[in-house]
């Protein structure tokens, strides 16, 4: 009998471990699989810019593994495991001499951006880059849709017989095609050399052939709901959030959690609109997901919603220092050595590094005092630094927004057209935001949204995400309902239904089967002021309230009741 | 912070009014039930020779125009002559009360007259009644104003209660208002004292077998009141501090609306205003004097009634200042409630229930919830229960001030009003 047990257990126990291991291994290629991008790039200063961050921002669609190194410093090393490689020319220059044997034994898939692709060795034989000339319009090879674009430079190219054009351009009044991206075997070439939203969106598409990914053609979309702090009127709020309940759409709010006034400098909380709490406390059941955005919207004394708050505007900087106190950043020209300006940068890091993670902290608590989760974050003018969005990325899973693309100045911000996870996200997620906004003093501001949306069409999986003020009304968000509803084969994302994270000090939030799941220690979020205690005492207090009425008035109808029971029988007694 | 006082002043207010709602309960039920009661006593009717010795005690102070009266109707109270001691105390009047008490003695033999003199003369009402207590030698001492004309039936009734009650200490009969249409004043007065009676001496007797004596209209047994030594001669409301003193020794204090005496009351604001100023410094001299040393009482539901007072004198009517306050300075200085409608609710449904409690009081009585008293009780929560909040506010200003300084007390005297027409309603 024993023996037989046993010869029963032996194979159950092979049967277990072989499934084991095949899991295991499963997981485990499944991150192997995943690219491994190395982006050799050349600029004019050896550092990379907001045009190969753009890159960053299209590769990180299909891998996280993305590291970036400059023409002057790549090895043979650095080529270790890696299945692609982008070379990105920003300016024409002589290349190292190691870069024409740079190349021979890889055997991933090249790409190469810009200029200098004629010095990567054999693999860019097919190709044969003339001087510049202009195009306004591009187009997928194989296809009829074209996009018309302001007028740009890019490299012309001859390209060999058994190449294939995948984009083509042209100057829509000279009637010239320009091969713009060229592939032959696994070597591609894109003749752009800078690169953004503009012009890139069918780059974007054309990286799925890259990357051989065989991503589905299904939209993403969202609607975000925008600068929600404690003084706007819920009304049009709640009129927004029922219409979107309605039709089923799922949404975000972007939530300041403090007022503060400009003039005066009176901070107002939501423990000053229990009825916005309401609002959005049922908003979070139904549809909707709050996004935190920021904790005051301002730095130095500016209006909520109208501040940036984790950029300093005023010196176009990172906030490097407190307010009331007056910033001369230095240049680097003025340090004797690369390494004490690197000192001098990381001693104001440490500042912003605070600053930053004290205000992203207190947003979180001060949501969380009421009872509001938020699941992702987006900066106030989607204004940050590089080193602002990796300390975000250690609290946040999730960002919602576009992203600043340079540390030297705000204004040169983009978004991807798609979902993504770029390198100077750690990790972080992108929903990026590609419609804009309904401005309301523009009339066409709608349709210049719904026209957006053909461009972003152009990649198979792009993003349609729009936000919108509800202090503008709810006839307002009806209209763009109206136009929104018209655009296909989009699923709207439900932050909820995705696995999102938040990490605060304070509190834990993820997210498991569309439920919100948080931790947070109360001690340090409800009772950390009175605000919090004051609001639920209060409306403990009104619910307690409404009982003493109902109460109440039950004992005036007894009394009534009595009392006309008593009159009579005195009545009778005198009868 | 202003939403936070809001809170505890209506949540103080709302548990008085509850409170006074629960009472009105049983003050209700009070009223159907102490009938059978009497229909039981009556049953139980003593024998001629059973019935006790008892002294009524009528502290007299400058009473000539009432006195008459009052000794008139003590010359018609149902009870054997043999077996009673009408004890008129003239405490130092100034005027013709002694000659006309002196008068009525030699008339009449069971009736007596005691003169205090100094330095025990005019020192109040407890002062009086002590020297009277000391003079008596009945079995249950009763006690009178000297503005009360009781109901023949009063003593009777009183002293039947008493001796078919082993475990009452005392015993309390209801009194009503002699001058009740003279004017607005004391048709206000009138509502308020049958309020009174219905809702916190017959409701309090119900839930909680305690009533307070009222200074008037009561009998106690006299072995009670030798173990308590008396009455309390500091006390400015020498009744509610014996009522406590009662209820400490063990005994209860019954409460039956049978007895019924008719008294005056003020005619006028200012005189009312001393009474009421005096009648609110003496609970709140109970509450000072008893509050710190309640672990020291032996009958543990005197606190509910400390406690009650408490509520009332301190934290009712701080919680009325408090939103009235709030109410005030919100018209100047918006102080940004986030209280909102329900507040209206409340105010509304408080408004009701004080309305509603006193037509069921009045409906007891026969012929008083008229259309006149109800457009009265409406006026009432308006201006005289308003005029309570400032004399609440004065009467505590007053005992702090009495007892930071150490002052002496003075007695005010009531001031009576001549009545050329009596009207009665017995119930």
């Amino acid at each position: 009998m024993k023996a037989g047990i046993t010869r029963i257990k032996i194979p159950m126990i092979v049967f277990a471990t072989l499934f084991m291991i095949l899991t295991n291994f499963s997981t485990v290629t499944a991150k192997e699989e995943d690219p491994n991008v190395l982006v050799i790039y050349t600029t004019e200063d050896g550092e990379i810019n907001d045009n190969q961050r753009y890159l960053d921002l299209l590769i990180g669609h299909f891998t996280q593994n993305i590291r970036f190194v400059s023409s002057d410093e790549v090895t043979k090393r650095d080529l270790r495991s890696v299945t692609h490689i982008f070379y990105y020319g920003q300016f024409a220059t002589e290349l190292p001499a190691k870069f024409e044997t740079l190349f021979d034994e890889f055997e991933g898939t090249l790409v190469a951006v810009g200029y200098n692709a004629e010095r990567l060795g054999d693999q860019f034989a097919f190709i044969e880059p003339n001087h510049e000339v202009t195009v306004d319009q591009i187009s997928l090879a194989n296809e009829e849709a074209s996009l018309d674009i302001s007028k740009l430079y890019v490299i012309e190219i001859q390209s060999s017989e058994d190449s294939e054009i995948l984009i083509k351009g042209r100057m829509k009044n000279e009637d010239i095609d320009y091969p713009i991206m060229v592939k032959q075997d696994s070597n591609y070439y894109y003749a752009f050399d800078t690169l953004d939203s503009q012009q890139s969106i069918l780059f974007a598409e054309m990286l799925h052939d890259v990357f051989q990914a065989d991503h589905e053609h299904k939209y993403t979309g969202y609607i975000r709901l925008e600068d929600v702090h404690p003084l706007v009127d819920p009304k049009p709020l709640k009129e927004i959030a029922s219409v979107l309940k309605e039709k089923d759409i799922p949404y975000m709010v972007a939530v300041i959690p403090i007022y503060t006034n400009e003039s005066t400098g009176k901070r107002t909380t939501f423990a000053d609109s229990p009825e916005l709490i309401k609002v959005l406390k049922q908003i979070q059941r139904d549809g909707g997901s709050i996004v935190l955005h920021g904790y005051t919207h301002q730095f130095r004394s500016s209006e909520t919603g109208e501040g940036f708050e984790f950029w300093d505007v005023e010196n176009n900087s990172p906030i490097y220092a407190p307010e009331d106190v007056e910033l001369n950043l230095k240049d680097e020209q003025e340090f004797s050595s690369r390494a004490e300006y690197d000192k001098y940068i990381s001693e104001l890091q440490e500042y912003e590094k605070e600053y930053t993670i004290t205000k992203i902290n207190k947003g979180i608590d001060e949501l969380a005092k009421y009872g509001l989760y938020p699941l992702a974050f987006e900066a106030p003018h989607y204004t940050m630094s590089q080193y602002g969005y990796q300390l975000v990325s250690e609290r946040f899973s999730t960002y919602v927004g576009q992203v600043q693309l340079s540390d030297k100045d705000w204004v040169i911000m983009d978004t991807s057209p798609y979902i993504t996870s770029p390198s100077i996200y750690h990790g972080m997620q992108l929903l990026p935001e590609t419609m804009g906004y309904v401005q309301p003093e523009d009339p066409h501001s709608i349709q210049k949204m719904i026209d957006s949306t053909k461009r972003i069409g152009m990649v198979r999986d792009g993003m349609f995400a729009a936000f919108y003020h509800p202090y503008l009304g709810a006839e307002g968000f009806k209209k763009l309902m109206v136009e929104i509803e018209k655009l296909e084969n989009v699923s709207w994302i439900d932050l909820k239904e995705m696995d999102v994270w938040v990490k605060g000090d304070n509190v834990s939030i993820h997210t498991e089967n569309g439920k919100i799941i948080k931790e947070l220690n109360q001690l340090k979020v409800v009772y950390s002021s009175l605000d919090a205690p004051v609001y639920y005492i209060g409306q403990f207090f009104k619910y307690l309230a409404w009982i003493i009425v109902v109460i109440g008035g039950a004992a005036v109808s007894s009394f009534i009741f009595f009392t006309i029971q008593s009159n009579s029988r005195n009545k009778q007694v005198e009868g | 912070m202003a939403d936070l006082f809001i809170y505890v002043s209506l949540l103080l207010i709302w548990a008085m009014l509850f409170y006074h709602a629960f009472l009105m309960l049983g003050g209700y039920y009070h009223s159907l039930k102490y009938k059978n009661y009497k229909r039981r006593l009556n049953r139980l009717n003593l024998p001629e020779g059973e019935y006790p010795t008892v002294s009524i005690l009528i502290p007299a102070h400058n009473e000539e125009m009432v006195i008459v009266e009052t000794i008139q109707s003590m010359i018609q109270l149902d009870y054997p002559k043999h077996k009673l001691e009408v004890v008129i105390i003239n405490d130092n009047s100034s005027d013709q009360t002694g000659s006309i008490i002196d008068k009525y003695a030699k008339a009449y033999s069971y009736i007596h007259a005691v003169h205090t003199k100094p330095p025990f003369a005019g020192r109040g009402k407890s002062g009086a009644l002590n020297q009277g207590f000391n003079y008596s030698t009945g079995e249950i001492i009763a006690v009178y104003d000297a503005d009360n004309t009781p109901e023949p039936s009063a003593i009777k009734n009183l002293a039947i209660g008493l001796m078919k009650d082993r475990r009452a200490g005392a015993i309390v009969g209801k009194f009503r208002v002699v001058n009740a249409n003279k004017n607005l004043l004391t048709r206000l007065i009138n509502i308020e004292t049958l309020t009174f009676q219905w809702l916190a001496q017959a409701g309090r007797w119900l839930w909680f077998r305690m009533t307070t004596i009222p200074g008037t209209n009561f009998a106690i047994r006299r072995r009670v009141l030798e173990e308590l030594g008396g009455w309390d001669e500091k006390a400015l409301s020498e009744d509610t501090e014996l009522s406590i003193r009662v209820y400490n020794l063990g005994y209860y204090i019954r409460f039956f609306p049978e007895a019924i005496t008719w008294e005056q009351e003020p005619e006028n604001i200012r005189v009312w205003w001393r009474q009421r100023t005096r009648w609110a410094r003496g609970n709140i001299y109970v509450i000072l004097k008893y509050l710190f040393q309640m672990h020291k009482l032996k009958n543990k539901k005197v606190i509910i009634d400390i406690f009650y007072f408490l509520f009332t004198y301190l934290l009712f009517f701080g919680g009325v200042l408090i939103s009235h306050i709030i109410f005030i300075v919100n018209l100047v200085h918006d102080l940004e409630l986030s209280i909102g409608v329900v507040s209206y609710a409340l105010l509304i449904t408080g408004f009701l229930l004080f309305v509603t409690e006193i037509c069921l009081a009045l409906s007891i009585e026969q012929r008083q919830l008229t259309l006149k008293n109800f457009l009265i009780v409406l006026l009432m929560y308006f201006t005289y229960s308003q005029l309570w909040v400032f004399l609440v506010v004065r009467a505590t200003y007053l005992e702090i001030k009495r007892v930071l300084f150490r002052q002496e007390i003075t007695w005010y005297k009531t001031q009576r009003f001549k009545q050329l027409e009596r009207k009665r309603n017995s119930a």
